[in-house]
């Protein structure tokens, strides 16, 4: 069923082309876009592609087939964009398969028997299918198929797509196959069982023994497939002895595997591997600005951004300087936000967010640079309004450092000087709509011939939709001690049940012994009673 | 003196370097941990007393890409998962290495000897892909021309670009509560 377009090249021809048939896009963000997306989603697949095989791939050709576009690629570049399969792109995640030119009869005759081998092999009682020293298999040596390596890829590849002829939904196979049995297949690595992870993602129990995987490096590629693993035997491969800590590499892929070998994990290494990893706590904001300069630029800049923005750029910027805007129309919202329709409407025609704008003239274009060019696009932004710096520090999240080698105007040091690199995490609301908004800004700032001596080199925003303030706080360093957490909880619970606040939340568990059904009880009663000032303003 | 390029070439060098970088590092963050430290420039201090790589996470520092690679693969959850939304990029430098050739002997092109900014956004999620904690990241990077590319032996030496300045931030933090129903809405 799989024939003369897939052959690899020997000698210098040039590779034929084979059809990828992508579909699943339709609906993604640029759905709106003229030509529905399409060059953008092959743009992504040839990048993706370039990643993985680290060297340029490139379509040769697209055709649009209703809600599928057929890619023609070279034979060299069909594996890498192929792995691109399933991957999310502006929102959606793409399919991609190869199409083959077979006919209809002989895919008939496989599909026939690849169905029986299929149903010969699976044990309903015991959830399991032996896909094990499938080489050896009569039917399918019958068919002369099986011989080779390449061969063997292509048989699984077309027994997995019969696979899901037989078990139709990704829930049924979940239900019906728990055991999988690769073994005695004389698996390499698995570039040949790739397509197996794809149609089993939900398998338990994986039997690869007595295969030639030698090292981890040969299963690596289905390092995050099979999420619920629980049983794997590995037994019978040389990766035994080459990978002293093989079980403890395992127990790190997949988080649910408990029994290896056929035997239950050690329990010092499963409570080792499972033990919760916290990342390093939230800290303040590092700011280094020995000489105040950083500082008095900021106080003075958003003083300016909110009344003079003229004035502003000609103060702190020079011809060489850059501003830049981009959106992030998918930023997570505080719960007291609204969704506006159009809401972002001012900002996204000017939006420089790569992931959007691929053409390199509107790159260039909406990359502003000079003290005019900068003051033009600044005017065309809203009006703003910033919380002031020193009666509002906890809307600000501002980090300064030393930015080396930057570029010296003056041409004084041809090295370049050391500058200060500003980010800035904050708010502003909009004068005209009231509405709030969160932004990121990183400024690099160098010596210039400015009025403040001062020059901005680069200001780049990202605005966003007003997240909130909580992500700035510093974590507390001391663990809570576990009743205290208990504690701490059922204030929560109540709170979210009740709508009082922590104060009154905490005075009404402390009178019911920190029971919560309890505490709750207390509430209804007193509910009627209870000041405006208990509640959650 | 190595010349400028123009400003055409300098554009798609430095954007299309930002798409590459981003895609690589943030996989590598998610499951190469051990080839995180490839990605920065060798520690240097510099005559007076600058060091780099600059590396902070959330208000903490690391000295150099090793131990921040080993914060990670040490500190981070097995899962981490990102989705980044937006990126930016502009440069700082147009003329970065002042030398023709470099000192691993590799002429550098001009559009590509050059430093630049790279900022990013989106949504970052630990432990569990669907129900752990969620945050929404900022991040900005600056980058520099690898001028050991060519080197061999290190993995690093395959790298285009290498980080010299790099500053996390989450900026905003997912309700606990409500992540579970919330997010899946959010994140579609």
């Amino acid at each position: 069923m799989r024939d003369t377009n897939v052959r690899p090249t020997t000698s210098g021809r040039p590779s034929p082309l084979v059809q990828l048939r992508v579909t699943g896009w339709t609906k993604s963000r640029l759905a709106g876009s003229s030509d529905g997306g399409v060059s953008a989603l092959i743009k992504f697949l040839e990048r993706r592609a370039t990643i993985a095989q680290n060297k340029n791939a490139e379509s040769k050709g697209t055709k649009k087939e209703g809600d599928a576009v057929i890619i023609f690629v070279p034979t060299d570049d069909v594996k890498s964009i192929l792995s691109a399969n399933g991957y999310e792109w502006s929102g959606v995640n793409v399919h991609i398969e190869l199409l083959t030119p077979s006919g209809p009869r002989s895919e008939n005759k496989f599909s026939v028997i690849f169905r029986e081998v299929l149903t010969r092999r699976y044990i309903p009682d015991q959830k399991c299918l032996m896909l094990n020293q499938i080489c050896a298999d009569p039917q399918l040596q019958a068919l002369g198929i099986g011989a080779t390596l390449g061969r063997r890829s292509k048989l699984f590849e077309a027994m997995m797509v019969v696979v899901d002829q037989v078990w139709t939904s990704r829930e049924e196979k979940k239900e019906k196959i728990h055991f999988l049995s690769l073994q005695s297949n004389d698996l390499e690595d698995l570039a040949g069982v790739t397509s197996v992870a794809q149609a089993f993602p939900d398998l338990l129990n994986l039997d690869l023994s007595a295969n030639k995987l030698s090292t981890l490096r040969s299963i690596s590629r289905w390092q995050n497939k099979f999420r619920h693993l629980e049983q794997i035997v590995l037994t019978g491969n040389p990766m035994e002895q080459n990978e002293p800590e093989l079980l403890q590499e395992l127990l790190k892929w997949y988080p649910k595997l408990y029994q290896y070998n056929l035997q239950p994990v050690p329990a010092p290494l499963l409570e080792a591997a499972r033990a919760k990893k916290t990342p390093p706590k939230v800290q303040a904001g590092k700011f280094e600005d020995a000489a105040g300069i950083a500082e008095k630029f900021l106080l003075n800049f958003y003083k300016g951004y909110d009344s003079d923005r003229n004035a502003l750029a000609e103060y702190y910027y020079d011809s060489t300087s850059q501003f830049s805007m981009d959106v992030n129309t998918h930023a997570l919202r505080d719960s007291s936000q609204k969704r506006d329709p159009c809401e972002w409407e001012a900002y996204i025609r000017h939006s420089r967010n790569l992931n959007k704008i691929t053409n390199i003239t509107a790159r260039m274009r909406r990359n502003h640079k000079g003290t005019a060019a900068i003051t033009e696009m600044w005017n065309q932004l809203p009006a703003t309004r910033h919380p002031d710096f020193a009666t509002e520090p906890q809307k600000w999240l501002l980090e300064c450092r030393t930015q080396p080698m930057v570029p010296d105007p003056s041409g004084a040091n041809p090295g370049g000087v050391n500058g200060l690199i500003i980010t800035v995490h904050g708010e502003f609301q909009e004068v005209a709509t009231n509405k709030l908004r969160s932004f990121d800004r990183t400024f690099i700032l160098g010596p210039g011939a400015t009025p403040s001596g001062i020059r901005v080199v680069n200001d780049m925003i990202t605005i966003r939709a007003y997240g909130g303030t909580k992500a700035f706080e510093v974590e507390p360093a001391a663990a809570i001690d576990s009743e205290a957490a208990e504690k701490q909880q059922l204030i929560f619970q109540l709170m979210q049940a009740t709508g009082m606040n922590s104060e009154y939340a905490l005075l009404c568990l402390t009178q019911s012994n920190f029971d919560l059904q309890q505490a709750m009880v207390a509430f209804e009663g007193a509910k009627a009673n209870l000041p405006a000032e208990a509640f959650v303003q | 003196m190595a010349s400028v390029a123009s400003e055409d070439a300098l554009t798609k060098a430095s954007t299309e370097g930002a798409q590459d970088f981003v895609d690589a590092y943030y996989t590598a963050l998610q499951n190469s941990r051990p080839t995180i430290s490839t990605y920065y420039v060798p520690k240097t201090t510099a005559p007076d007393g600058t060091t780099t790589p600059d590396i902070i996470w959330n208000g903490n520092t690391y000295e150099d890409g090793l131990e921040f690679q080993k914060m990670y693969e040490d500190s981070m959850p097995t899962f981490v998962h990102f989705d980044v939304q937006a990126i930016d990029c502009q440069i700082l430098n147009p003329q970065y290495s002042k030398e023709t050739t470099t000192p691993g002997g590799m002429g550098v092109k001009p559009e590509r000897n050059i430093s630049f900014l790279v900022m990013t956004a989106g949504h970052m999620r630990l432990e569990d892909r669907s129900e752990g904690p969620l945050f929404e990241f900022s991040e900005t990077f600056l980058l520099v021309p690898n001028l050991e590319k060519g080197g061999k032996g290190v993995m690093g030496a395959r790298r285009g670009w290498l980080i010299q300045t790099q500053s996390f931030r989450y900026v905003v933090v997912h309700d606990p509560v409500l992540t579970a129903g919330q997010t899946a809405m959010d994140i579609a």
